[in-house]
């Protein structure tokens, strides 16, 4: 309760344009949403990048969110969420692009799987098998760290949908991975 | 990793029986385990630092945009109070001297009618008795004294051409 009560301060200084409290701000959320966008991406330099959108648009958003009502991480989330589908379809015209060109250019795409090949764990693979949404559901509940009602609110789905997507989704982790981790 | 302190049997025995909450209980804290053990790679602290700065920048940017919107909007009230304030001195003097003149004007064509027909004072007397009559009937025409004008108007009206009438009697 009292770190709730802290948050709401922190975001109603945030609303009041202080610095220091966007600092507080991103020392409390800056891990779990580099992670979010980690285990999206599998790149740590994109990661960083959607990490710096993120934050800059929550200045420029911050006076939209509403402190009596809202739940602060289902709106960070939701924006985290627009920033990497965004990124996604800027991917995807960035390829459609360079279809076209020399091999050598094609070869320069920034697919997940390809552009950081030393960074990407067994874990990173296996989750690219999964259908990119149940994938971002995963995503959201562990790195994120939302409650299934959250994760739910944010979609506007039901939250046993919410439920069954993300329990069909860890259980086709551990098939993919072969229980080696049980 | 997770904070996400829900109660999930609770949450599943919504939608599952007994056995199937608890069987998908135990997969989903498995899964949760197996996520647990790939460890994410953590956030550089140059980044922070390097986010911690722009939005420093984008905050003094919208501090100087605020405060010239500010003072742009206080000069424009000011503008707009000073020409207000110029053109009231200006206009309204004259619209009070137009009435001033049209009274004048009625007064003046009675006046020229009447010249040679009757003395100087019931002249004199007759013009001050109008002129009564005639700012009575702008006053109201004009619902200025806020009352209901029609009947005031027509006694008014009778009044004065009464007074004709006897003046041109003699």
């Amino acid at each position: 309760m009292k770190a709730c009560q802290d948050l709401k301060e922190i975001i109603a200084a945030c609303q009041a344009g202080s610095n220091d409290a966007f600092g507080r701000l991103v020392d409390l959320y800056a891990s779990r949403c580099y992670s979010y966008f980690y285990r999206l991406t599998g790149n740590a330099a994109q990661s960083n990048d959607l990490l710096s959108t993120l934050f800059l648009k929550l200045v420029a958003k911050i006076g939209t969110f509403r402190l009596a009502t809202g739940s602060f991480e289902k709106w960070l989330f939701t924006i985290a969420s627009n920033i990497f589908r965004d990124h996604l379809r800027r991917q995807y015209r960035q390829k459609k692009l360079l279809e076209g060109k020399a091999e050598e250019l094609k070869a320069d795409t920034t697919t997940p799987a390809k552009a950081d090949v030393e960074m990407i764990d067994e874990l990173q693979v296996h989750m690219a098998k999964l259908d990119a949404e149940t994938a971002e559901l995963v995503i959201l509940r562990f790195y994120g760290g939302l409650t299934f009602r959250q994760i739910a609110e944010m979609r506007s789905e039901p939250v046993g949908t919410v439920l069954s997507k993300v329990h069909r989704g860890l259980k086709r982790l551990r098939e993919l991975m072969g229980h080696r981790h049980d | 990793m997770t904070e996400n302190n829900e109660n999930l049997n609770e949450l599943l025995s919504r939608f599952l029986d007994e056995r199937q909450t608890h069987e998908a209980a135990e997969d989903i804290r498995a899964g949760e385990k197996l996520l647990a053990s790939f460890s994410v790679p953590a956030c550089d602290q140059a980044v922070i630092n390097s986010i911690k700065e722009q939005i420093e920048v984008r905050l003094e940017a919208r501090k100087r945009q605020k405060l010239a919107s500010s003072m742009f909007y206080r000069v424009a009230v000011a503008a707009v109070i000073i020409v207000l304030a110029i053109s009231g001195v200006k206009f309204f003097p004259e619209a009070n001297r137009e009435q001033a003149t049209v009274g004048k004007v009625g007064s003046g064509f009675i006046w020229d009618d009447e010249i040679g027909t009757g003395s100087d004072e019931q002249l004199t007397a007759l013009t001050a008795q109008i002129d009564e009559i005639e700012a009575s009937m702008l006053t109201i025409r004009l619902g200025e004294n806020g009352v209901e004008g029609g009947m005031i108007l027509t006694n008014l009206e009778m009044e004065m051409s009464e007074i004709n009438g006897d003046f041109w009697k003699g």
